[in-house]
């Protein structure tokens, strides 16, 4: 699965919300993270890891920017002005939309000089990569239930990628 | 008001008066008392010819004295014949002034002169004179301090060096009596608090230099340590033979389980390894290095006093083999050259390499006959398997000696824990006519999925800001977005795992596919009855599914060229693929064409 994510989000360095930027802005060693001729991910490990910090930062980011900041450092600062049902309204509107999975799907259906294409691929690298997350902590919490939730988007995304075959295990 | 207060204060300047004082002791016998007396009353008529000495008699007797006892003395009537009577009398007299209860009433009759010499008495006659304490009083320190002096004093005087002296040639003597009061004072741990009272009043000048005093002191304590040792070495637990080893009993080893039974067995030697072995002091942890915690040194200590055990022991007894053998599996596990393990061996650190063989064919024969114990119950299990490539190299390729890759068949049985356990299944349980009903919309993503990913999307968003805000230390704002769980899995009871032997086929041929459900079954000890009668679910990969399947979709035009008995095609196909449990058509018909999909 990680695979299938650096493929679809790897992109270009030139690109506003691609992880091939991420890697030179966070000065990661690419060739410790991917194998980029046999597209493959080299180090498990460290690809898991940089792909995370990428998503914490979008997340992150994300609800400084729901909660009305434009600088992190702003909302660092005035934290404790803001009252907790805010920062809670927050989260849960910005879950709410991430678990809506046609969201891409429709804002990628809207005029090309309409679209917002950072912001359908920053959706969809949050939606996939906590589909992701949720997935390995399942596993870590022993709980099957919440693993077959991310389970179920799966087969649906390897189905559409190269990789058919483990939609037939599903 | 104690006694003899007033003749104790009255005899400060005042040497008669301060003797006659120390005579009234109610714990004196009378005729000792008396005697004392007479020999004391002799010099106070000598002394009574001083004008101050009436003064100071006056305030000894407390004021109660008549003034005609001063003059009956000075007019020294009092002499060499007074007579018994009268200094008995004199002594009740002084006693019931100093309002004494205890005094007992003086009624001797001794009328004997009391015998003098012309040279003066300098000595202190009364032994007694401090002691005012009376009998033994263990919540007053000075009381049992003064009682102490006087036995120290007492087996001085007696002849021995001094009161432990005494002590210890009661216990080396042959009377019954001193034997059990030595034992009694052992058995209630009376050497144990001496001991505990010399180290607490120990230093570096207390222990002794000489090494034949340092072997002599500690040879007493080689007894206890030795039959600790014994009880060690005769623990059954620790001498399992290698033949016995099963996966249970290989599981179930723990340094920590193994100490804790060391340790109960015996205290007092593992007391003494724990102090050789705990550091004093602990160890100041560098500039930016975390603070170890204590359990941590508490494992590592363990697992090494456990082990120099285990060699020491082995030393002793060859069967003691607790740690030697997992030792040994560990070493073999990690494939660990035989000539080392030879050299380990030698240390005491594990076992020969021909044990471990002989360890390694008991725990086979153990695991398999665990597998071919799964059916007994009747219980539900699973069973999947997969291909296993090695790749065997060569150093030099020759025409006889090629790499290449061997291709075998792994697999596992699955056994859930007791609380999930059903029985079998049963054909009745299977319906395959609803796999016509499958869709894709089964697989994919359902409203229940969604709602479950934004629960599990807040909580983790949530964890991500609260990351954030602890990575800045800024307080974090009191919100809570529980993880939810959906169907955790009880941790408390595990399912079982057992191991399926290796086979050496290729699931990907035919042929190989049929012969290795023919192994499972006959591996797992399958009934002919359950056989019949049972499904059995089997997981694997895409590939093992398609094997599975393969066969049943060209069944029928392969049955139609085999002869089954009084049974058609038909029936055949139907008890096949509806109704009737493929391994159980294998078992009755011994055809090499079946099927165990998925269910």
């Amino acid at each position: 699965m990680l695979v299938l994510l650096y493929r679809t989000h790897l992109g270009q360095s030139t690109d506003l919300c691609a992880l091939e930027r991420w890697i030179a802005e966070l000065e990661k060693n690419r060739n410790k993270i991917w194998n980029a001729d046999k597209d493959i991910v080299k180090n498990f490990r460290a690809s898991e890891d940089f792909f995370e910090i990428v998503l914490d930062g979008y997340l992150v980011a994300s609800i400084v920017h729901a909660c009305g900041f434009g600088e992190s450092t702003e909302f660092l600062t005035n934290i404790s002005t803001v009252p907790r049902e805010t920062l809670s309204k927050a989260i849960e509107a910005l879950a709410e939309h991430l678990a809506q999975f046609k969201q891409v799907a429709q804002m990628k259906s809207a005029p090309s000089e309409l679209r917002d294409r950072p912001l359908e691929n920053m959706t969809m690298f949050m939606q996939q990569g906590l589909t992701m997350k949720n997935f390995k902590r399942a596993m870590r919490d022993g709980d099957p239930g919440r693993a077959l939730a991310s389970l179920s988007y799966y087969t649906v995304w390897f189905q559409a990628s190269s990789q058919n075959k483990y939609t037939k295990k599903r | 008001m104690r006694d003899g207060y007033y003749l104790r204060y009255a005899s400060l300047n005042f040497k008669p008066a301060r003797r006659v004082a120390g005579i009234i002791k109610p714990q004196q016998s009378a005729k000792f008392r008396n005697r004392v007396f007479r020999a004391q009353i002799a010099e106070f008529a000598d002394a009574s010819n001083i004008p101050q000495s009436r003064a100071h008699l006056n305030v000894a007797s407390g004021g109660s004295i008549e003034p005609s006892f001063y003059c009956w003395y000075s007019i020294r009537v009092l002499h060499l014949s007074l007579t018994l009577q009268f200094c008995s009398s004199l002594a009740f007299s002084f006693r019931t002034s100093t309002s004494s209860p205890q005094m007992p009433a003086a009624t001797t009759t001794e009328t004997d002169q009391l015998r003098r010499s012309a040279r003066r008495r300098n000595e202190i006659s009364n032994y007694y004179r401090d002691n005012d304490y009376g009998p033994l009083d263990r919540d007053d320190p000075q009381n049992v301090q003064h009682h102490l002096r006087e036995l120290r004093a007492e087996s001085t005087r007696r002849g021995f060096d001094n009161l432990f002296d005494a002590v210890l040639t009661a216990a080396q003597c042959d009377e019954e009596q001193f034997q059990d009061d030595t034992r009694d004072f052992i058995q209630t741990g009376g050497l144990t608090t001496m001991y505990e009272i010399s180290q607490a009043h120990r230093s570096k000048a207390g222990i002794p230099e000489d090494s034949a005093l340092r072997r002599q002191v500690c040879a007493a304590a080689q007894d206890i340590y030795l039959d600790e040792w014994a009880r060690i070495i005769r623990e059954p637990s620790f001498r399992k033979p290698l033949g016995k080893f099963s996966s249970e009993y290989i599981e179930s080893f723990s340094f920590t389980a193994i100490y804790a039974t060391l340790l109960q067995l015996a205290p007092c030697l593992f007391a003494l390894l724990v102090a050789m072995t705990t550091r004093t002091t602990p160890k100041p942890p560098k500039p930016g290095e975390r603070v170890r915690k204590v359990y941590v040194d508490q494992q590592w200590r363990q697992r090494v006093v456990v082990f120099a055990i285990a060699i020491l022991a082995n030393l002793k007894n060859q069967k003691f083999n607790v740690v030697q053998g997992f030792t040994s599996f560990y070493l073999y596990a990690s494939h660990t050259p035989k000539r080392v393990m030879a050299v380990l061996n030698h240390l005491g650190v594990c076992v020969s390499y021909s044990s471990l063989k002989i360890a390694l064919s008991a725990n086979g024969e153990a695991c398999a006959a665990r597998l071919r114990s799964v059916c007994k119950p009747g219980l539900a299990f699973f069973v999947s398997y997969d291909n296993l490539t090695k790749a065997v190299r060569v150093r030099d390729d020759r025409i006889h000696n090629h790499g290449g890759f061997i291709t075998s068949v792994a697999g596992f049985v699955y056994v859930p824990p007791p609380d999930f356990s059903q029985p079998m299944f049963t054909p009745e349980d299977c319906d395959y006519r609803r796999f016509m009903e499958l869709n894709p919309s089964h697989f994919g993503p359902t409203e229940s999925d969604q709602k479950i990913l934004q629960s599990a999307f807040a909580s983790m968003i949530w964890e991500a800001v609260r990351s954030f805000l602890q990575g800045k230390n800024i307080k974090v704002p009191e919100i809570n977005f529980p993880m939810k769980f959906i169907h955790p899995i009880e941790q408390s009871e595990l399912p079982e795992i057992l191991t399926l032997p290796m086979y050496n086929l290729d699931e990907a041929k035919l042929d190989d596919a049929v012969q290795i459900h023919y192994s499972i079954q006959e591996d797992i000890g399958m009934t002919p009855e359950q056989v019949i009668g049972n499904i059995v679910p089997f997981r694997g990969d895409n590939l093992t599914c398609q094997q599975n399947r393969f066969v049943i979709l060209w069944l029928p035009d392969i049955l139609e060229g085999l002869c089954f008995g009084s049974l058609s095609v038909r029936q055949i196909v139907d008890s096949v693929t509806l109704t009737r449990p493929v391994v159980g058509f294998i078992y009755r018909y011994r055809c090499l064409f079946y099927c165990t999909g998925p269910i």
